[in-house]
């Protein structure tokens, strides 16, 4: 691993690309929930939320995708920062699976900010809000499938590839509910929290299963043997994602079976908070760990 | 439980499905730590797969760059060949930079050394250049 103000910028540019999808997936998966188990016109207010989160995740996915090719050229050229506007060193970037990435990339997002600015959060029933909805999902999938496109799994068959998808599908659903749960509680009733906070706790174990066997399919993929998981850098950074990713577990358990039953009490309902913002904290050394090693450290070979 | 059994099934029986490799330098002309009697008449590389070669640098003792035809190309190939200019007797070092086919870049430099006389252009311990897979 050679560390240098590039490694920087494309870790930078990683963390931005995996916050929106993380963002993107959370507020789908809160709307959805929002959808069938709100009733009324009181949670106008939050779904506004998360309209206006979505759109400012997706700005900031759109201009880490926009950079991409340029902060690529520049990594490559190591001729200083002119270095990401050498045309030759563009092209190479463009042409390859980069720049593959970067196009569907930046044509997911400029559609899903349009999508969500069509959001009508007043007409969640109307068919054209279920389209809306339907086409964003679509829109998430790709974003979540372009991660596969380049790196370990480039020139891995659709079955792994599906296998990652299924992955980040699964992290990002679950970190990017995160900050639509803590702004729930402040924007919603406590009764509303509490349907919100129940029903997605029987979706995080869906979640939690998805994230534990493709974890475990992509750790036998690309570690070949177990003692790489303690020898090798790359191991090591996986375990400590492992460590981070159960600690998220223990509290999401601790919300589920005892701070979410007893949120009507105003002592639990402030520490559900508290705790829902420390694990948003751990949430993001997940992404940090998840993109030094998927950006600066390989794989043992 | 049946559905862990399912997905535990389906996780074995993928197993032989998922295999990887990585693109590394198979070949370089000179080889690494060669040491020449005359000046080599070509430059080479070789990869094991497709990578996008955006630099190679040749450089004397006194790391001055030796002109050569190298021009990058967004073109991915594994091989690749370039005629040399007349080089002096000394010790060189070739860099190079590619983009593999994943979209890792990747660098390498293997040296080779120059003798003064003017016999034949026999090779001394050959050796395949050294190539890094960065991330």
């Amino acid at each position: 691993m050679q560390f240098s103000e590039w490694s920087l910028l494309l870790l930078l540019m990683k963390l931005a690309n995996y916050t929106a999808i993380a963002a993107l997936a959370g507020t789908l998966l809160i709307r959805f929930i929002s959808h069938f188990h709100l009733n009324g016109n009181q949670h106008t207010a939050f779904l506004y939320f998360l309209k206006h989160w979505q759109i400012k995740c997706l700005m900031v996915g759109l201009i880490a995708a926009v950079l991409q090719t340029p902060i690529e050229a520049g990594a490559i050229a190591e001729s200083g920062f002119m270095g990401m506007l050498d045309r030759p060193m563009l092209e190479i970037v463009w042409y390859s699976v980069i720049g593959e990435q970067a196009r569907l990339r930046i044509v997911s997002f400029l559609v899903a900010l349009m999508v969500a600015s069509l959001w009508n959060v007043k007409a969640e029933n109307n068919n054209a809000e279920k389209f809306n909805f339907a086409l964003m999902l679509i829109i998430a999938a790709l974003i979540a499938y372009s991660f596969s496109i380049t790196g370990h799994s480039a020139n891995e068959n659709a079955l792994v590839k599906s296998i990652l998808t299924f992955h980040l599908a699964a992290l990002a659903c679950w970190i990017g509910a995160l900050w639509p749960l803590l702004k729930s509680c402040t924007l919603l009733i406590k009764t509303d929290v509490e349907k919100i906070m129940h029903h997605f706790g029987q979706m995080a174990i869906i979640i939690v299963v998805v994230l534990l066997v493709s974890g475990l399919a992509l750790l036998q993929q690309y570690l070949h043997s177990f003692s790489a998981l303690f020898t090798s850098t790359y191991g090591q950074l996986i375990l400590l994602k492992l460590l981070l990713v159960s600690a998220m577990l223990l509290l999401g358990a601790w919300h589920k079976l005892f701070l979410v039953p007893n949120i009507n009490r105003q002592r639990y309902f402030e520490t559900l908070k508290g705790s829902i913002a420390v694990e948003m904290v751990i949430a993001l050394f997940v992404l940090i760990t998840t993109s030094v090693f998927t950006t600066l450290v390989g794989p043992p070979i | 439980m049946k559905f862990f059994k399912y997905v535990a099934f389906m996780f074995v029986l993928t197993m032989p499905f998922m295999a990887s490799a990585h693109v590394s330098v198979t070949h370089t002309l000179p080889q690494d730590k060669a040491m020449l009697m005359s000046s080599p008449e070509q430059l080479s590389l070789a990869f094991s797969g497709k990578v996008r070669l955006a630099k190679i640098v040749v450089q004397d003792a006194h790391k001055q760059p030796i002109d050569f035809d190298f021009k990058p190309t967004a073109a991915p190939s594994s091989d690749f060949s370039w005629p040399l200019p007349h080089l002096k007797q000394g010790n060189y070092t070739v860099k190079w930079i590619a983009l593999g086919g994943d979209g890792h870049k990747m660098t390498g430099e293997f040296t080779f050394m120059i003798h003064a006389t003017k016999h034949s252009n026999k090779t001394k311990m050959p050796e395949n250049g050294h190539g890094n897979h960065n991330h």
